[in-house]
């Protein structure tokens, strides 16, 4: 099983080392956003700025909700006042220069990229203002793609890279340079997409516990039945992680109110017994 | 994993010199500086487990209050007054039955640097009242990242009629090592027989090595408590939990042991349901509930407790073996 990884990136030239590296294919979703996918990775181009950015985040994550399970990242290009033009760096704080508001993505693994914090702006600045750092990065997407993406993901799972473009001289970026720039974001995306797991676990319980929701349908349980019917059988999983619950062959299915009360009772019975 | 790779750091916590002590044992980690730890500590949709696998560090300022009063259905070993504090929260173990998972949203370690402002609210005490410095962590097994044992050692040495008591699942008491054991501090290692260990506390050290730690502290004239909790009901338990404390007076002579309490696992209902629900990788939890107060147990949590209780009481007087008070 496969992540399902989603990327944004602000333009389409910060996006093509992705869609070429990967072979990502025009998809048409009828949506707002120019889109590319294949059956485990989509790259959306959401336009400069939070606005553009926070919508994109949305989005994809309600058209593609299995990325919920998988990994997000925002990519592209940032400004600083001192690091190295075209070094590439994972961000670990992300400020809202509007709001002052900091969000944090939550790096649970070892990386050999430079990390920074990263401060997100309304419109291009060719200086740092009060709170920024020497070291910190200056974009225009970043803290609003993780404010938006932290409504649906776990924060160990939403991600920001960014390639340093211009020592506060974004009036000097040439476009024609900005492709070449990303490719070194390449290498850090794919390590944050090897270093994020995929939840599993959760994904084979959830279909284990599927033949209690069978017998929930099936004896037409009400809903607070089929609720004691969940725990119970979840605790009987948890109990023996290598066994299937077997089809409760040997019991009729109920007929009426009595019969299933009945016949919930027993089978409870028989799940703490086992 | 990387644990400890990144130490968020509070700006106001940078001078404090407990934050350089522990800066300096994590040269290479990368320093991010926060406004405040519940920022990082708080921020919705962490995931617990993940994070137990790779914990990092935020070094915070403490703000009141500082004390708190322990709870009704804790064991305050005979005082009226009982409190405990909380230099550090969470803890580098990884136990299944541990309450902190269900009670914090993040797995991260935070260490309080501002511990003259924990000994200023203590100091207020001025009558004999009982102190649990490890509520919410184990300050021994942090000793190697962060000095706050011996600190509070020495703190305590300043304040006779304080009895504290540092719980501990540490094989390694170098903390106590160059101090003169004090009447006033207790040292309590919590020990499971090796099956349940083995299964539920697997990052902790082996029960061996806790009894061991606790032999050489009571051959240095420490003050030792044997804590048996939580109870749990692995497959034989009675043997089970028989033959950890057989052993473990094989090794420690019953009369010099300070005092003893076992208790049967119990976790409040909240925390116990949220667990339940999202943890696929431990039977703790998949038991017939009984539900008693504001806690889930076992259903015969009491003949467990009891049992145990008679099994300590068969090497130590009634007057130094607690529990069983909820």
């Amino acid at each position: 099983m496969m992540d399902v990884v989603g990327v944004i990136t602000a333009m389409a030239v910060e996006g093509n080392v992705f869609r070429s590296a990967w072979g990502l294919k025009a998809m048409d979703t009828g949506g707002p956003f120019r889109c590319y996918g294949d059956d485990d990775r989509i790259l959306v181009i959401s336009g400069s700025g939070k606005v553009r950015c926070a919508s994109a985040a949305a989005w994809l994550l309600s058209q593609f909700p299995e990325i919920r399970d998988g990994v997000l990242l925002n990519a592209g290009i940032a400004g600083s006042g001192s690091l190295e033009i075209g070094s590439a760096h994972i961000i670990h704080q992300a400020v809202d220069t509007a709001t002052d508001r900091r969000l944090y993505p939550d790096i649970l693994f070892t990386h050999p990229y430079g990390e920074a914090t990263l401060h997100t702006v309304d419109k291009p600045v060719d200086k740092r203002t009060a709170g920024m750092g020497e070291d910190d990065l200056i974009d225009m997407e970043g803290a609003a793609f993780l404010q938006a993406a932290q409504l649906w993901m776990p924060c160990h799972r939403t991600h920001l890279v960014k390639v340093i473009s211009d020592n506060l001289a974004p009036d000097q970026v040439d476009r024609g340079d900005i492709a070449r720039l990303m490719e070194n974001a390449l290498p850090a995306v794919e390590h944050i997409i090897g270093a994020v797991s995929c939840d599993r676990e959760q994904s084979d319980m959830d279909k284990r516990m599927e033949v209690f929701t069978r017998i929930g349908e099936r004896w037409r349980l009400t809903m607070s039945q089929r609720a004691q019917l969940h725990r119970t059988g979840r605790a009987w999983l948890l109990r023996h992680p290598d066994g299937e619950f077997p089809w409760p062959g040997d019991m009729d299915a109920p007929r009426d109110k009595q019969s299933r009360n009945q016949a919930l009772a027993d089978l409870i019975d028989r799940l703490w017994e086992g | 994993m990387g644990a400890y790779s990144r130490i968020y750091i509070e700006k106001d916590a940078m001078d404090y010199p407990l934050a350089g002590a522990v800066l300096v044992n994590l040269p290479r980690a990368k320093r991010i500086l926060i406004d405040h730890y519940k920022d990082v500590f708080n921020r919705p949709r962490q995931d617990f487990r993940a994070q137990k696998d790779a914990q990092q560090l935020i070094l915070a300022v403490k703000r009141p209050p500082y004390l708190y009063p322990l709870s009704p259905l804790c064991e305050t070993y005979g005082y009226e007054r009982a409190y405990y504090t909380t230099p550090a929260l969470n803890c580098p173990y990884d136990c299944d039955f541990c309450f902190l998972q269900g009670m914090y949203p993040s797995a991260h370690l935070v260490v309080f640097v501002n511990e003259g402002d924990f000994y200023h609210a203590v100091r207020k005490e001025t009558t004999p009242f009982f102190l649990s410095v490890t509520y919410e962590n184990d300050l021994m097994a942090l000793e190697g990242l962060v000095p706050w044992t011996g600190r509070w050692l020495d703190f305590a040495k300043t304040m006779p009629h304080m009895e504290m008591e540092v719980r501990t699942r540490s094989a390694n008491p170098g903390a106590l090592m160059d101090r003169a054991p004090l009447p006033n501090v207790v040292l309590a290692w919590s020990l499971s027989p090796g099956s349940a260990a083995s299964r539920y506390e697997t990052r902790a050290p082996a029960p061996p090595e806790r009894i061991e730690a606790a032999r050489r502290a009571m051959e240095a004239g420490w003050r030792v408590r044997l804590c048996i909790e939580p109870v749990i009901r692995i497959p034989e338990w009675e043997e089970a939990y028989r033959g950890l404390i057989d052993t473990v007076f094989d090794t420690l002579p019953a009369e010099r042991v300070d005092s003893a309490v076992a208790d049967v696992f119990r976790m409040g209902r909240p925390g116990f349901d949220s667990i339940f629900k999202t943890r696929d990788d431990t039977d703790l939890f998949a038991f017939r509930p009984e539900v008693t107060g504001d806690s889930v147990t076992y259903p015969e949590h009491r003949e467990m407790g009891d049992r145990v209780r008679e099994m300590l009481l068969a090497h130590m007087p009634r007057e130094r073996v607690y529990g069983g008070i909820w």
